[in-house]
């Protein structure tokens, strides 16, 4: 066999969750996670006898990485005794102040901190590399590239396949599968997308864990087989422990804490979230006597779950076309109100919740 | 909407009842637990449902458990009402299906599809039948025992009507609500523009959060500019060890190669010796040899050599040319031939006539175009002239010189559009006319003729009503007397029993005279008062009898004028004139816009006469006046418009075509006449003015020919004098060269060179001249050599060979890795220039190390330092996140407050003079006479006044029935008020009289009576049902006790579901 090769990306180490609304310790147990992912990656490599870890780059994030999560990774990637080699991504570029620069790395890893391709060889077969050397790079990866000829070619890049940006991806390094192809390279093991998907001539491993709510596609390590005779063959194969998921739970017609949780529980079964990340948003109508708090709900319902989160959008019921028919202050409000719903989407959120207030308390 | 039945299966404790109510005036008497609040409850059940809008299931199941059937059995009942405008509805409620069915009871049909659905899927038939919710029906409408038992503390009033103004709810007011979300807002926010709460504190924590974070990206930007540094410092360490490296492969390089210099110089010696010295050997024979006239040789081999060279040029040159000048001398002759030629022809053209040439030509070009261009115009002007032709025949006599069709047309579409407009028009207006007007009018004339009554009525059927006012009032003052006279009764009864007291004391015990007198007297004034007291009190009795029936005949009075219009109040045939008036309206509009549609249609037909006599007047068919026939028209004028246009344009191209051909003849005569005139003059024959042209033309050519081939013969006569000079000068130089030759021959004799041959003689003394200059050259090198060497030992090149290996293998050692056009260019330099610069960079490289050394040891230590940023940013994201959320709270609070403060004034402002209108007429009645006039504050307190009193009293001073019946006709007002224009609700008042006396009673009974809601009253007060049975339009209904309706119930199980009519006949009236 010439070559076996176990490619991850996109783990973003030291990510902040912020973007996603996700604090405190939740934040800190997803990058917890994503340590333990890197842990893993190294054991199936050896596990799967591979030659090499390639990364894709994006192995952390450079605005947030601690230089004990640099060390963390030094150490775990100088323990696999596997040659390792790295091309920085747009989150992890190779700046001067990048654990790439400063700290020493471990023999058998090779950070590709330069901007235009270079071959590196491994057995019969020759990677070719680059990396960010900043955050911001726009310019086509294979632009002018010569056609390589002879022997087995492989690009390892943290690049955009302009062929299939996902919606809401900011694309850099752009990269067409047919310049691939016209380039001489057999197969792109590129970074940058968080689904895992794999082509006849590009694999994106995605991030080993998903990294936020609208991330609900696949989370894997590719392992890329070149045979003697120069065949080769990717496997994409599974590698997160968690899931993120943003659920939606009716109270309506619910009167105690017991029925939520018991709710709760269901949706954990019959979605098959165990142990998943998940954002449960409470709707419906909510009974009189149902007091929800959702601090308490979490810690009443968590049983199962890696992280689980609740906000309340439920409401008491009110029958507005009713109220608003009645020749009462109440009546009179409702409909002021109901005709000031207009405007931004905030207001009509204000007059909404303002509706919801006095209604309330009215009823209290 | 008026109850007219209720068919209770089951429902709490009543079961198998089936009530019908009367459609005003109800009272339902029963003991405590007979089930009267059940019966109220199982009304409004029957019309809503046991589902309230705006509360959660649970509060369903709630009210389901609790008015399940006591005995078991079906949970259902049935409703049957009447609406104003007289459709009988059945409402059949399941209740343990939660399912309802509404009937027409007249035709049987289900009218469920009728009615909305709420959330939950169930019809609203209360909702829409009565315009209000559940909540606010019970609220308003229907008035508990226990509220009114709560009146009994002062104020209650004044805040129990503000709540029923602020949320239709007892005890709901819009204050408390504002309270309460005041509370609610500064306890979850902070006050408002307030400097403490939770949203202070969160803005707070924010500014620290977002100071942390800056300082964690200094740090940051910190560790980026020490990083930075230290790569510097490291390129620089970098660039200076390989630059010292560098000058260290340089020096040993220049020492190298100064070393090879050294052993190659010695060694270059001892070969240039050796090899001198053989070379000296070989020339010594010309050691001799006359070098001296070296120099007079060379110069006469030179003049020699010129001599010869010119004299084979000179040669060479006039061979080149012999047979150049038999080819000119022979093309000379050929082209003398020609000249003649050309002469002949010219026939004598001089220079004059050739300036004549350019005209000649110009005018014999111009006739020739002329003549070409001629047919063709003429060709133009038949074709133009052949398509008007066609044009014309389209439109036979239509089509001519005086005939403007596109004027025309602009005529015609403007009469068109006039017609089109008012045709759309009309037709327009006679749609919205309708066409089933004259039917709709008889009848409309039918309604006018028959409502012009009604204002007799109206006032006829005041009358009576007025009428019966005034007799109750008068038989209620007549109770009065009664009452007052027969306290007078009784008064003068005790004064006689008290006067024969004193009178039999007086006769037993002997009294004065004068004091028996005053018991006589006071026995006396007694029996008279006590007969007065009859009397009078008879007479109140007869008047009051009498007034009853007075008001009796007038209510008669009333139906008989009333009845054959089916209304039961002069208010409603009011009501119903204003809805006649409005139908009126109505058919009046609609006749208004047949009387606009009808004149329309009258200008539309004169658009059209005026469109025909249009047409007519033009020769074509006059059309039918419909849109079809008119376009028809309009496509024709359109057609002869463009075929008019095609005409004049093809007729004026034709007069074009003809002119432009006239002026073409005309030229073309007058270039022939200037052409006559010009060959005249130059001598030719003008009578064919043509051919004399082209021949004087060929004359011409013919001449400048002639003159052409003369001007090259001269050419040809120059060339052959210089082509034959070469042979001249070649013979002169042959004789130099001689002379030359013997002089040399006289030098090489003595030299001993005997060749007569120039050439060989030559070559010879060249060699004499090398060798002996070589022996000469050898014996001067020797010389130079030997002194070159000097005193050297003889093993220096051993020992310089030996120093440039050990330095050759020093450079393979230093020079891994560097530069090689680096070395070469530095080895240039001189040795101590090098070693000067590698100490320096020497010294460069150590500073920089320590330098790179110093910036790592403090890239180590800030990178320590640096914090956690993502925690940051997730802390101050969460912060952000809950202050938003807390100023979107705040400001929906605030919406809240102020918009609810602006409805309870608005509200108020509306409620204010509607309830003082309709507590105004109620108040005097109720109160016996006593308050007459109402004033309702801003806060909707009462206060009321009575006619000779200036200042208002609040009623919460008043006695507690006066209180509890105003509250009472307060609560049915706002009712009314909230419910708005929907069906006037059946009022259900439980215990709602509870603290009327009798007085009040019968004037709260009879205020009730005057109002235009079916009313209800369920009492367990008998006096109520007596009250109630003498008037006419009281309907009452006997609940019995709990025993036997439990009884009933027990029996009606016992005998299975046949025998329900024994508690129906007890139950129902």
């Amino acid at each position: 066999m010439a070559l076996r090769l176990l490619h991850f990306a996109d783990l973003h180490l030291d990510r902040s969750f912020a973007s996603e609304r996700l604090y405190g310790v939740g934040a800190q147990r997803r990058r917890e996670d994503l340590r333990a992912a890197l842990q893993r990656i190294i054991e199936r490599a050896k596990a799967a006898q591979a030659d090499l870890i390639t990364c894709g780059g994006d192995l952390f994030e450079h605005d947030h990485v601690t230089r004990e999560t640099a060390s963390f990774v030094v150490q775990t990637l100088g323990d696999a005794r596997l040659p390792v080699l790295i091309a920085p991504g747009h989150a992890d570029p190779a700046l001067p102040s990048s654990p790439y620069r400063y700290l020493r790395w471990p023999e058998n890893v090779t950070v590709a901190a330069h901007e235009d391709l270079r071959p590196y060889r491994y057995g019969d077969v020759n990677i070719w590399a680059a990396g960010f050397m900043r955050p911001d790079v726009a310019e086509a990866a294979l632009r002018d590239f010569p056609r390589r000829e002879a022997g087995t070619h492989l690009l390892l890049l943290h690049a955009s396949d302009m062929s299939a940006v996902p919606e809401g991806v900011t694309p850099y390094k752009p990269i067409l599968p047919a310049q691939v192809e016209e380039a001489g390279f057999r197969h792109a093991l590129l970074g940058h997308y968080h689904d895992g998907t794999t082509a006849e001539s590009i694999t994106y491993p995605g991030s080993p864990e998903p990294l936020g709510w609208n991330e609900s596609g696949r989370h894997c390590t590719a392992l890329l087989t070149v045979d003697d005779n120069g065949d080769l063959q990717v496997l994409l194969e599974d590698i997160n422990l968690r899931q993120f998921a943003q659920e939606t739970i009716d109270v309506t017609g619910m009167t105690g804490l017991e029925q939520v949780r018991d709710a709760v529980m269901a949706m954990r079964e019959e979605r098959q979230l165990n142990g998943g990340v998940i954002r449960a948003t409470l709707v419906g109508e909510r009974d009189h006597r149902l007091t929800l708090d959702p601090q308490t709900l979490a810690t009443e319902c968590s049983d199962g779950f890696a992280y689980l989160e609740f906000r309340d959008h439920s409401r008491m019921s009110h029958d507005l076309e009713a109220a608003a028919q009645e020749f009462t202050s109440r009546g009179e409000m409702v409909r002021k109100l109901v005709d000031h719903k207009q405007g931004s989407r905030q207001e009509e959120e204000a007059v909404g919740r303002a509706l919801q207030l006095a209604l309330d308390a009215f009823d209290e | 909407m008026q109850l007219t039945r209720i068919e209770i299966e089951g429902f709490g404790s009543l079961q198998g009842m089936d009530l019908r109510f009367g459609p005003t005036m109800n009272v339902v008497v029963g003991p405590n637990e007979a089930g009267k609040s059940t019966l109220q409850e199982a009304i409004v059940t029957g019309l809503y449902g046991l589902q309230s809008g705006d509360r959660a299931r649970s509060a369903l199941v709630e009210r389901a458990d609790r008015w399940r059937p006591w005995q078991g059995g079906n949970f259902g009942l049935a409703l049957e009402v009447v609406l104003e405008d007289g459709t009988q509805l059945r409402i059949e409620r399941d209740l343990d299906a939660e399912t309802v069915r509404v009937f027409d009871m007249s035709t049987g049909a289900e009218l469920g599809d009728r009615f909305e659905r709420d959330a939950s899927g169930g019809l609203q038939v209360g909702r829409q039948l009565l315009g209000v919710s559940r909540d606010i029906y019970t609220n308003t409408a229907c008035i508990s025992r226990s509220e009114v038992l709560r009146l009994e503390d002062a104020g209650t009033i004044k805040e129990a009507i503000v709540a029923l103004a602020d949320s239709a709810h007892p005890d709901r007011t819009a204050q408390k609500v504002l309270d309460r979300l005041r509370q609610e807002r500064t306890h979850r926010i902070g006050k408002p523009r307030g400097r403490t709460g939770p949203l202070h504190d969160l803005e707070a924590r924010l500014t620290e959060l977002e100071r942390q974070l800056a300082a964690a990206r200094q740090a940051r930007a910190a560790v980026d500019e020490l990083a930075q540094k230290r790569e510097t410092v490291s390129a620089l360490t970098e660039a200076e060890l390989g630059i010292v490296q560098t000058l260290e492969a340089a020096l040993l390089a220049s020492r190298l190669q100064d070393a090879r210099h050294r052993l190659e110089r010695v060694d270059t010696l001892d070969h240039a010796l050796a090899e001198e010295r053989a070379r000296q050997e070989e020339h010594t024979r010309f050691a001799m040899f006359p070098l001296d006239r070296q120099a007079e040789v060379q110069e006469l081999r030179s003049h020699l050599r010129a001599s010869r060279e010119t004299q084979a040029d000179f040669e060479g040159r006039a061979a080149d040319t012999s047979a150049q000048v038999q080819q000119l001398e022979a093309e000379r002759q050929k082209l003398d031939a020609e000249a003649q030629g050309h002469e002949t022809r010219a026939r004598g053209i001089d220079e004059a006539a050739l300036g004549n040439e350019p005209a000649v030509r110009e005018l014999l070009s111009t006739l020739n175009v002329a003549d070409t261009q001629a047919p063709e115009v003429h060709l133009r002007a038949q074709a133009a002239a052949e398509e008007a032709r066609r044009i014309a025949e389209r439109h036979p006599g239509l089509i001519g010189n005086n005939l403007d069709w596109p004027a025309r047309q602009m005529e015609f579409q403007r009469v068109f559009s006039e017609w089109h407009e008012r045709h759309n028009v009309a037709l327009e207006a006679r749609r919205r006319a309708g066409a089933e007007l004259p039917p709709r009018l008889e009848q409309l004339k039918h309604d006018i003729a028959r409502y012009k009554e009604v204002p007799d009525v109206i006032k006829n059927g005041q009358q009576a009503e007025e009428s019966m006012r005034r007799e109750e009032a008068m038989a209620e003052r007549a109770r009065s007397r009664q009452r007052t006279f027969l306290g007078a009764l009784l008064g003068g009864l005790l004064l006689t029993a008290m006067a024969i007291l004193v009178a039999f004391l007086a006769l037993q015990g002997g009294m004065p005279l004068p004091l028996s007198g005053a018991a006589f007297f006071l026995l006396g004034m007694g029996v008279l008062s006590t007969g007065i007291g009859i009397w009078v009190r008879g007479a109140a009795v007869r008047e009051v009898d009498r007034r009853l029936r007075a008001k009796d005949e007038a209510r008669v009075k009333r139906r008989e004028i009333l009845q054959p219009w089916g209304v039961r109040s002069s208010a409603e045939l009011q009501q119903a004139l204003v809805e006649h008036l409005q139908k009126v309206r109505y058919d009046a509009t609609r006749l208004e816009l047949d009387r606009q549609a009808t004149e329309l249609e009258e200008r539309a037909q004169v658009a059209g006469r005026s469109l025909r006599e249009l047409v007519g007047s033009w020769g074509l068919p006059q059309p039918a006046p419909t849109e079809e026939a008119v376009d028809g028209v309009a496509r024709e004028v359109e057609s002869l418009s463009q075929d008019t246009l095609a005409w004049n344009a093809a007729s004026e191209r034709s007069q074009d075509a003809s002119r432009a051909e006239s002026e073409m003849d005309q030229r073309r005569e007058s270039l022939r006449q200037r052409l006559h005139s010009l060959l005249d003059q130059l001598g030719f024959d003008r009578r064919e003015a043509l051919g004399a042209a082209r021949d004087f033309i060929a004359s011409c050519e013919a001449a400048r020919t002639a003159q052409q081939v003369r001007t090259r013969i001269e050419q040809l006569d120059a060339q052959l004098e210089q082509l034959r000079a070469p042979g001249q000068r070649s013979v002169a130089e042959r004789a130099k060269a001689d002379d030359y030759a013997r002089q040399l021959a006289a030098v090489y004799a003595p030299a001993g060179i005997a060749e007569t041959d120039m050439e060989r003689a030559a070559q010879a003394w060249d060699a004499g001249v090398g060798h002996a200059e070589a022996y000469r050259a050898s014996s001067a090198r020797l010389t130079e050599l030997e002194g070159q060497r000097g005193t050297a030992p003889n093993d220096e090149g051993a020992s310089l060979r030996q120093l440039v290996d050990d330095l050759a293998r020093q450079i393979s050692e230093v020079s891994r890795g560097v530069d090689a056009a680096a070395v070469a260019e530095f080895a240039a330099l001189p040795l101590a220039e090098l070693e000067r610069q590698r100490d320096q960079h020497r010294s460069s490289k150590e500073r920089a190390q320590e330098e790179r050394a110093r910036a790592e040891e403090l890239l180590n230590d800030r990178l320590t330092q640096t914090g956690d940023v993502a925690s940051l940013e997730e802390e101050i994201a969460t912060a952000r996140e809950q202050l938003q959320e807390l100023e979107a709270e705040a400001h929906a609070y605030d919406l809240a407050i102020e918009t609810l403060e602006a409805a309870a004034k608005s509200v108020r402002r509306a409620v204010i003079p509607r309830l003082k209108s309709q507590l105004q007429g109620q108040l005097s009645p109720i109160t016996n006479g006593r308050y007459r006039d109402v004033r309702i504050g801003d806060d909707l307190a009462l206060q009321v006044r009575t006619q000779d009193q200036r200042t208002y009293k609040d009623v919460d001073n008043l006695s507690l029935g006066t209180r509890s019946l105003i509250y009472l006709l307060e609560r049915l007002a706002l009712a009314r008020i909230i419910g708005g224009n929907a069906e006037p609700p059946p009022l259900l008042l439980d215990e709602a009289l509870v603290h009327a006396d009798r007085r009040r009673l019968s004037a709260a009974m009879n205020e009730l009576g005057r109002l235009d809601h079916q009313v209800i009253l369920f009492s367990k007060d008998e006096a109520i049902a007596e009250r109630a049975e003498k008037g006419d339009d009281w309907t009452i209904i006997r609940l019995p006790g709990p025993a036997l309706v439990a009884a009933s119930a027990e029996e009606a199980r016992a005998n299975g579901s046949a025998n329900p009519d024994q508690v129906e006949e007890e139950v129902t009236t």
